[in-house]
């Protein structure tokens, strides 16, 4: 009978939905975590009488015909790219984007990920670096007898230097875009890699036309929505429950039979 | 002698064919655009000849599972906030270009594709009106839907997603991975309309699966039992008829 490994794909499936959940709950406080969603879609199909066959001599067709599909299976994970909830850090160096654009690392091999989560600080050499001390492209130095640091919305950054009386610009942070952020490949701490599904990055000034703009003394927090979560959990868990009724019930013919003479 | 088990074994393959059928709708009951599926019996009778016909009917009609068919309602109308998710309100299908040739869907899940154009999770590409796809330039942010399916982004118009009905909506083949095969000439639908950042979920009604399904087994079980004393008279015949007198 199908219906055991029909009812067996869909609580496979509920099961990958169950576990997407159970990650957007775990990274709910995650800075610049981005929700993901599972998606399915329909196994394929048996032709027991195919559609549009002749059922006659005289060319009558069959006008809808016995197909039994197979099941269901996963077809995407993907993130949902809303903008977060922004958070007021009051820290100098936590910067949020509003917007569109990722901030670009660069990773100890060379290689270049993105990330949305801008709670940066300083490294010994004064260099503006992620959580992991990472550098963020493209490299801005913060002098060392610096007293304050000023980010503008532009990403322009200016430092108070004691003794001077006008801001002195040392760099510009710049964001990238990508034609498809969906499909950039999630690395883990926050970081993502640009992947053919998304695209080139494209790297530009924050708030061009194209590009977000930034907030000094914000951080960007997840999108998780608790309470869809939760109801999502919920449909998740009744989906399984009713699943393996088919499992119990196919079950049960399947006695009825081997007990019969 | 054998013909009431195997009017009655056609009934048992036939409520299998249904829990099949059941199964299959309650595994996709998360699954965007699906749409449920029903079983239709039909009688097929057979004619008796020769000695031994039943009294007063000179017929026998066994079941057969005739044809599964797809229930049209619009599944429930589900809000996600994506730009590309497109939901299709009333009749209509969206058209996407696979290696086979266009399909239709149901599911508006799309996604723009690394070379600018439109499409489904699996990259076949969404069409417009003129069966091309949709292309974007790379730079666009803002994305927005009309109702009517006109795509335009802030440089303006993008082009016009097409809506499309066969003329015999129970005639698709249906190919997995949420496509169907028209199989009938398609036409565009006049006044259609377009919902952005939702999508059309399935239109499966777990308790209604839940009690077709109940009602099956039971169903199954009654048949079983009359094979079951089928069996036991065709015993106590032929135990009978071979008794030898002492």
């Amino acid at each position: 009978m199908r219906a055991l490994d029909i009812a067996g794909t869909g609580m496979q499936a509920q099961q990958t939905n169950v576990e997407v959940i159970s990650n957007n709950i775990a990274n709910m406080t995650t800075n610049g975590f981005k929700r993901r969603r599972a998606e399915f879609q329909d196994l394929i199909y048996q032709n027991l009488r195919r559609v549009g066959s002749n059922s006659s001599d005289n060319g009558t067709v069959v006008p809808s015909g016995a197909q039994v599909g197979l099941g269901v299976k996963t077809a995407a994970i993907y993130r949902i790219h809303e903008q977060g909830n922004l958070q007021q850090t009051s820290n100098s160096l936590d910067i949020a984007i509003q917007g569109h654009g990722f901030f670009a690392i660069t990773l100890p091999s060379g290689d270049t990920a993105y990330t949305r989560d801008g709670a940066f600080s300083l490294s010994p050499a004064g260099q503006i670096v992620t959580a992991d001390g990472y550098t963020v492209s493209p490299g801005v130095t913060v002098p060392p007898n610096a007293t304050d640091v000023m980010i503008n919305s532009a990403g322009e950054v200016q430092v108070k230097i004691d003794g001077t009386v006008a801001p002195q610009t040392v760099g510009t942070l710049q964001i990238a875009t990508f034609a498809n952020p969906a499909g950039l490949e999630a690395q883990g701490d926050n970081l993502l890699l640009a992947s053919a599904a998304s695209g080139n990055a494209v790297v530009g000034t924050p708030s061009t036309p194209g590009f977000g703009s930034v907030m000094q003394g914000f951080v960007e927090t997840s999108n998780v929505n608790v309470v869809t979560e939760i109801t999502n959990l919920i449909t998740a868990q009744r989906a399984y429950e009713m699943n393996s009724r088919v499992i119990t019930t196919t079950d049960q013919m399947q006695s009825t039979l081997t007990n019969l003479r | 002698m054998q013909l009431p088990t195997y009017v009655a074994l056609s009934r048992l393959v036939a409520q299998q064919r249904s829990m099949d059928v059941t199964a299959m709708n309650l595994a996709n009951a998360n699954t965007p655009g699906f749409k449920a599926e029903r079983t239709v019996f039909s009688d097929w009778i057979s004619k008796q000849d020769g000695p031994g016909l039943p009294q007063g009917g000179k017929t026998v009609a066994f079941t057969q599972d005739r044809a599964t068919y797809r229930e049209q309602q619009a599944g429930a109308i589900e809000h996600t906030g994506n730009p590309f998710d497109l939901a299709v309100s009333g009749p209509g299908y969206f058209t996407v270009d696979t290696a086979q040739g266009p399909r239709l869907t149901r599911a508006g899940r799309f996604t723009p594709l690394a070379d600018g154009r439109i499409g489904d999770v699996d990259g076949n590409a969404l069409l417009d009106k003129a069966g091309r796809p949709i292309r974007l330039s790379g730079n666009e942010t803002q994305i927005t839907v009309n109702g009517d399916g006109s795509v335009n982004s802030e440089n303006g118009p993008v082009g016009t997603i097409g809506i499309v009905q066969p003329s015999d909506v129970n005639r698709m083949t249906a190919e997995g991975g949420r496509l169907l095969r028209a199989d009938t000439p398609t036409a565009a639908v006049t006044a259609p309309h377009l919902v952005q950042g939702a999508i059309e979920g399935s239109n499966v009604q777990p308790i209604l699966e839940l009690t077709r399904m109940m009602a099956d087994l039971r169903s199954f079980e009654f048949t079983s039992q009359f094979v079951q004393s089928e069996a036991d008279r065709q015993q106590s015949s032929i135990d009978k008829l071979t008794q030898v007198k002492a």
